[in-house]
């Protein structure tokens, strides 16, 4: 069995090269279930949700091209997200790659993170299901013939882009690398919103995928995707080790069975660490692909190379 | 004129300052130096537990030689088994409890060295060990020591209070002696009360267990002990333990239970390639011993037994009965009911009791990041969660151990010990018994004590139970050949 941790970081590694920082020189136009800059030059992928606010916005004023482009795209999110379900958020998202990163950095400086008391978790959780609901109504209601006012117009459509950090994040990324002109606009919100999130990143390690609508979307899948995580409570010793580790609050040491629960993304960072013998598994169209182990000497040495 | 006024404003300053700082410190340090040393003289409280504890030791009579005969006794015992592997002789060394061992601690704390007792499995001993002190946890199974305390506690009381507070009174252990402190966990009642007559003997730590370990804020709480055990640590050695003191002490502490894992993961191999005895008695030797050196030790014991399964070497064959034990602690050299087990043709392949495989070396600690406080956390949730003492409520995990390690191990018997007067193992037996029954396996439920009076009756209840063990498999073995 391989420890997922460091396959994790170089699929998320390759998919932040080839979407985000122009690696290949193409652009294919289609987007993947992930939140991926759309204000980028050469980006192997699109963002979902440019595509979805758009479809939106500019299909309801009359743009009947737009409506089907929407529809295609929906159907392949649907795809994707029966395929592998929240795991693209672990796996692939370049916005979840820069929060990892910043939080290895902070652990490596010896800061202990900023664990979310479990009482406000619960209502944490719906924040981004408010998100969710709050870009699509603004992205629709932009589109209203009632909203005459172009400027209105103008800053109501694409809602989510307007205050996207990682718009701010990624552009100014590639203008540091000198692939998109100095001149590029990014909005004052999104510019604001980029230190909340890199404090956020840093104080709870996936401050953002807390209240990301993309995770809101997949979340609808999170049974019903070939990505599954399961425990087996008669061999679970208790200890609460996932608990700690867990960055989304989704560990907890009462249900067993499938536990892939909303906001798990699938990082599977508990079967790295939990020490008991196969008390947790990750399935991938029913084949086990992973499953815990006592930490012998060798297994330990893998883990703190990758702390 | 300007300047020269500066110039005298700062110097009257200076030396005012200076004159104010002198009088201060004079007053706050050397007169209260020599208050606190007045305060430090016992007072009337302590004469009056102090002259307690003598009048113990008094009637405790001469035990001293009988210390070395018990401990000699089960040495012998052991000896004298079928095929023994050789590298136990290194145990057997630093089970006797005295001899190399206890110098080698001596040449440690005349470097200034501390040393740290504990009793039970709450004590975090990678923070001790990071603060540059030793842990030695000291509870006791010697029999000759109990009758000192005998007239300190109730007539009910646990065996292994009476006989770990004997030995403190008595002075009988080298390791009691050289003890600094010690760091009692309020989990049993008599464990909690314990305490309050060794303080007479040395300085005392108390460290409160939450029993509702659940709960959220019990964990903090839990999490707060560890951190004030931290900082009383730092005064005691004048050591600060640092980020890489905590991380080596936490790794060399894994690469034990690497070991102990390994060793344990053998005892599953059929048929058996080393008693349950021996075991058990290379588990408690950890709580003496240089950790490193055990390491060392127990992986050449496990080569050994690796080698037995290729020369197919066993101290018993496939059919003896497999049996687990649980319930109260066992502790060496009091082997009467392993020995009694074995004795009866047996084996013991794995137990679940608070001074073997559940004690020290077994959960690990998960640090999931190398921070002082994740380090922290880690090691609290380590002595508190995963542990299966029964003080804690609630305690199904108990129950799930007992069963996994039943299917684990192919157990084919239980024996639940129970010590007089250990009223959380009893209450508990009969939950456990209902879950083992579930699975068909049989438990025998054993009372008993520190005494070799009941030798003889447990012996023929015990053969009974594996003659049970055995005819059931016999007869499951003509059924499965039966053709259907």
């Amino acid at each position: 069995m391989v420890k997922l941790s460091s396959a994790r970081t170089t699929s998320q590694t390759l998919s932040f090269i080839v979407i985000n920082l122009g690696f290949l020189g193409l652009q294919t136009g289609i987007p993947l279930a992930i939140l991926s800059c759309n204000f980028l030059k050469y980006r192997l992928f699109d963002c979902f949700f440019y595509v979805l606010q758009d479809g939106l916005a500019t299909g309801l004023q009359g743009g009947t091209v737009y409506i089907y482009t929407l529809a295609i795209f929906m159907v392949l999110f649907v795809m994707m997200a029966l395929l592998l379900g929240t795991a693209w958020c672990a796996w692939v998202c370049p916005v979840g790659f820069v929060q990892d990163l910043l939080s290895k950095g902070r652990a490596v400086a010896g800061v202990r993170y900023f664990k979310i008391p479990d009482r406000f978790q619960r209502h944490i959780k719906l924040i981004k299901y408010v998100f969710l609901a709050a870009v699509i109504v603004i992205s629709l209601g932009s589109a209203l013939p009632w909203v005459s006012n172009t400027r209105l117009r103008n800053s109501l459509y694409l809602p989510l882009c307007y205050v996207c950090p990682a718009r701010a994040l990624f552009v100014y990324l590639q203008i540091f690398l000198g692939i998109l002109p100095a001149t590029t606009d990014v909005p004052l919100l999104s510019i604001i919103a980029l230190p909340i999130f890199l404090i956020g990143a840093i104080v709870v390690r996936r401050g953002w995928c807390i209240i990301c609508p993309n995770l809101a979307l997949l979340s609808f899948f999170h049974k019903l995707n070939a990505v599954s995580l399961f425990r087996r409570k008669v061999r679970c010793t208790r200890c609460g080790t996932c608990t700690r580790v867990c960055a989304m609050g989704a560990a907890d040491l009462e249900t067993q069975g499938d536990v892939s629960k909303p906001e798990c993304i699938r990082c599977f960072d508990c079967i790295d660490h939990c020490p008991a013998d196969k008390s947790r598994s990750c399935y991938l169209f029913k084949k086990k692909i992973a499953e815990s182990k006592f930490p012998t000497a060798e297994i330990r040495r893998q883990l703190s190379d990758q702390a | 004129m300007m300047i020269e006024n500066i110039w005298s404003f700062i110097v009257i300053t200076l030396i005012a300052s200076i004159a104010g700082l002198g009088t201060g410190w004079f007053f706050l340090v050397v007169v209260e130096r020599s208050k606190g040393n007045g305060d430090n003289n016992d007072t009337e409280e302590n004469h009056a537990l102090k002259d307690l504890l003598s009048e113990a030791r008094a009637s405790g009579g001469e035990a001293g030689s009988s210390v070395k005969s018990e401990i000699e006794s089960a040495l012998e015992e052991l000896r004298r088994q079928r095929k023994r592997p050789t590298k136990m002789e290194y145990y057997d060394s630093i089970a006797s409890l005295q001899g190399e061992r206890v110098s080698e601690i001596e040449t440690y704390k005349k470097g200034g060295g501390r040393v740290v007792g504990y009793f039970c499995v709450f004590a975090p001993i990678e923070l001790i060990r990071a603060s540059g002190a030793l842990p030695l946890r000291l509870d006791s199974g010697l029999f000759c020591t109990m009758a000192s305390s005998e007239q300190l506690l109730p007539g009910d009381a646990c065996p292994v209070v009476k006989s770990t507070l004997g030995m403190g009174i008595l002075g009988m252990s080298e390791y009691f002696r050289l003890c600094d402190v010690l760091l009692c966990p309020s989990s049993c009642d008599m464990k909690t009360k314990e305490a309050d007559f060794l303080e007479g003997l040395v300085p005392v730590w108390r460290v409160e267990v939450p029993r509702c370990r659940d709960e959220l804020s019990m964990q903090h709480a839990w999490r707060n002990e560890a951190d004030s055990l931290k900082s009383r640590l730092e005064e005691l050695t004048r050591h600060k333990i640092t980020r890489s003191s905590l991380r080596r002490a936490i790794e060399l502490a894994q690469d034990s239970r690497a070991i102990f894992h390994r060793l344990h993961e053998l005892r599953r191999h059929r048929p058996p390639l080393i008693s349950g005895r021996d075991a058990m008695m290379a588990t408690q030797v950890t709580w003496y011993d240089d950790l490193e050196r055990w390491t060392k030790k127990t992986e050449e014991l496990c080569v050994e037994l690796e080698q037995r399964i290729e020369s197919k070497v066993a101290v018993a064959d496939s059919e003896a009965p497999r049996i687990m034990l649980a319930g109260s602690p066992i502790i060496w050299p009091n082997w009467k009911l392993p020995n009694l087990i074995e004795g009866a043709g047996a084996v013991l392949v794995c137990d679940e009791l608070c001074t073997g495989d559940q004690g020290g070396l077994s959960d690990s600690v998960n640090v999931d990041e190398w921070t002082m406080k994740g380090m922290l956390a880690a090691i609290a949730d380590r002595y508190l969660l995963p542990l299966t003492c029964p003080i804690f409520t609630p305690n199904d995990k108990r129950i799930d151990k007992i069963v996994r390690m039943v299917r684990d191990f192919a157990v084919d018997g239980v024996v639940y010990h129970q010590l007089r007067g250990c009223y959380v193992h009893k209450i508990e037996f009969s939950r456990i018994r209902a879950a083992l029954k579930d699975l068909g396996i049989p438990v025998l439920g054993i009372e008993t004590d520190y005494t070799y009076e009941d030798l003889g009756q447990l012996r023929t209840r015990i053969e009974a139970f594996l003659e049970m063990i055995q005819s059931a498999k016999e007869v499951a073995v003509t059924n499965s050949m039966k053709p259907s």
